[in-house]
């Protein structure tokens, strides 16, 4: 399963001002059997990268076998695509990108419009885009562990 | 040519049946103890019997895996039943090189050994070679004959033929025994199998006398030989420790300049992109090659400046790093290199250029099998693959994991994809790397 990182929720899965469900996603992502992994590429990897530990968590995720990189080009050119359609309703399509070319189906953010995005199957489809959030709840709730523990979540 | 697909059984610390995939550039990894040493004198010893067709000597160096009880699983722990054997094999297929295409026909071979013990020692009491259609199994029994047997995957017939063999060390060819039994007119049966099989065992038979493999693995150690402020020439044999190098390398200045030329060249880019040195010089204290001499590095400085300072006075990863890029870079490298922690006593920039070098040379001709505790080297070769920066592909890239369960030991094949990730990683690989940096950044 690949799953996706907003910047939004960065301090919280990578920073100092990790969440109680923002640490079980970073365990999750080091330690799970189902060989999830962190898709990463276009301009959510420059969002992502400003922020100190997750450079080094990520070089080392990389070199652990938990990262799916996609090159820039293949996101930004997606990208286009998506902004052309004209049907997201957030201003993240680099991030819908992303799960459309890396097959990501899983979603960590606390950002609505993107959230309602990310479920619409005319964007993210087979399978539908699910999303982890702790917009209402910090702590680790059953919905997380239920999404953490799926193993369909991925396009590939 | 390259070996893949490596089975191992009872061996070891490998009780269970598994299977290893081998590319141009394996990467061997874990923790200290898991076996990796073990499975570099595995392969050697497999190519001794397979290709050279000797009894292999598993306490030849830079190993020494001790006697057959100390080999086979169970054994010399005493903890639960030891095994009466251990089996290993691997298969080889012709890569896509202008040589070997125009060769066409076979392309996959399978080669599967049985060692029990034998004078205290481990003995090749079963060697099968399999093609595509064709298969020759060898069995070598107490009284010092072997049989041998061959047949089709199709028509299931066995013929046999039998003989003694007076060597200790050296096996009855394979070979051989596809000719005794291609000219065995008394038993006619023998020669319809042979015939059905003939275009396919005739490739075998070819491919087992290939010169490139009756040539020896270069086995190379953990720890380097020390370096010398001034040389006396010896006899130039190889050995694990590249204590011949220095020598070989007067020598080769001497005799072949062109030869030194090229070296020279490889070894000082090797230098320059790795930061160790700029130039290597041989000064001889004569004219010829009885002579004492000694190794000069050259390291300049942003100026171009500095003259060359003996070996011995310039870091000790200089004289560390010389023996295995001499060997990797020479003019008949080994077709099969097995290098143990090539990174040792190297600043991480010179790892990182190693895995460089890996990746340039890494081919159908030269398959390196690499272990390492180096994240730098694994990086870099990550990075390449992605980056295009050598002819390598993320196929040609198998990194084995050595993982350890309690007493036994499983190797997990991790393979790349184009971008230089890593796939299929089990849950515990790398876990330690994990907590000491969740706990570095607070987390």
């Amino acid at each position: 399963m690949c799953a996706i990182v907003d910047a939004n929720v960065r301090d919280e899965v990578f920073g100092r001002a990790s969440s109680e469900a923002g640490k079980f996603f970073l365990n999750w992502l080091q330690k799970n059997p189902t060989g999830g992994r962190l898709a990463l590429g276009g301009k959510l990897r420059n969002e992502l990268a400003r922020l100190g530990n997750f450079r080094r968590i990520y070089d080392l995720l990389r070199l652990n076998g938990r990262v799916v990189d996609i090159e820039d080009s293949v996101v930004d050119a997606e990208t286009q695509i998506l902004q052309a359609r004209q049907i997201c309703s957030s201003n993240d399509t680099h991030v819908l990108a992303l799960a459309r070319v890396s097959g990501a189906r899983l979603l960590y953010t606390n950002d609505q419009a993107l959230q309602q995005d990310f479920n619409n199957p005319q964007i993210v489809a087979n399978p539908r885009g699910r999303v982890y959030t702790t917009r209402l709840h910090s702590d680790v709730r059953p919905t997380h562990r239920n999404l953490l523990e799926r193993s369909d979540l991925c396009a590939r | 040519m390259t070996l893949e697909n490596v089975t191992l059984k009872n061996y070891r610390c490998f009780r269970e049946e598994q299977t290893a995939r081998l590319a141009p550039l394996t990467l061997l990894v874990g923790e200290n103890s898991t076996g990796k040493t073990s499975f570099l004198a595995l392969l050697r010893a497999l190519w001794d019997v397979a290709f050279r067709e000797r009894v292999p000597d598993f306490r030849q160096p830079p190993y020494d895996l001790g006697s057959f009880e100390d080999i086979v699983h169970g054994g010399g722990a005493g903890d639960g039943e030891a095994a009466d054997s251990f089996q290993a094999g691997f298969e080889y297929s012709r890569l896509a090189d202008a040589d070997d295409e125009e060769e066409g026909g076979l392309k996959e071979v399978s080669f599967q050994t049985i060692f029990k013990e034998r004078q205290g020692v481990p003995y090749p009491v079963v060697r099968s070679i399999a093609g595509e259609y064709s298969w020759g199994t060898a069995f070598a029994h107490d009284d010092g004959s072997v049989t041998f047997k061959m047949g089709t995957r199709e028509i299931e017939r066995e013929s046999s033929v039998r003989r003694f063999v007076r060597d200790d060390e050296a096996l009855m060819g394979i070979g051989q025994f596809f000719l005794l039994l291609a000219f065995n007119e008394d038993h006619p049966e023998q020669e319809a199998v042979v015939s059905e099989a003939s275009i396919e065992l005739e490739e075998l038979y070819d491919l087992l006398y290939d010169g490139r493999f009756r040539r020896h693995p270069y086995a190379g150690a953990p720890v380097r030989s020390y370096p010398r402020r001034t040389y006396d020439p010896i006899r130039p044999t190889p050995d694990p420790e590249g204590e011949y190098i220095p020598t070989y390398l007067a020598n080769m200045s001497r005799r072949n300049p062109a030869g030194w030329a090229t070296l020279k060249s490889n070894l000082e880019k090797f230098g320059r992109q790795s930061g160790l040195f700029d130039e290597i010089e041989i000064k001889s204290f004569g004219d010829s090659v009885g002579f004492p001499f000694q190794l000069h590095i050259g390291k300049r400085g942003k100026k171009s400046k500095g003259g060359t300072r003996n070996l011995i006075d310039v870091g000790y990863g200089v004289s560390q790093a010389l023996p295995l890029i001499t060997e990797l870079f020479g003019p008949e490298p080994a077709p099969l290199f097995l290098l143990q922690q090539p990174e040792v006593h190297l600043h991480p920039s010179a790892q990182a250029a190693l895995g460089t070098l890996f990746c340039s040379i890494a081919g159908p001709h030269r398959q390196l099998v690499v272990e390492t505790h180096s994240d730098y080297i694994i990086d870099r070769v990550l990075m390449d693959i992605r980056d295009k920066t050598t002819n390598l592909r993320a196929e040609d890239v198998s990194i084995l994991y050595f993982e350890p369960n309690d007493l036994d030991v499983t190797i997990h094949s991790l393979r790349l994809d184009d971008r230089g990730n890593i796939l299929n990683a089990p849950p515990g690989y790398r876990q330690f790397f994990a907590d000491e940096l969740w706990r570095s950044v607070g987390l």
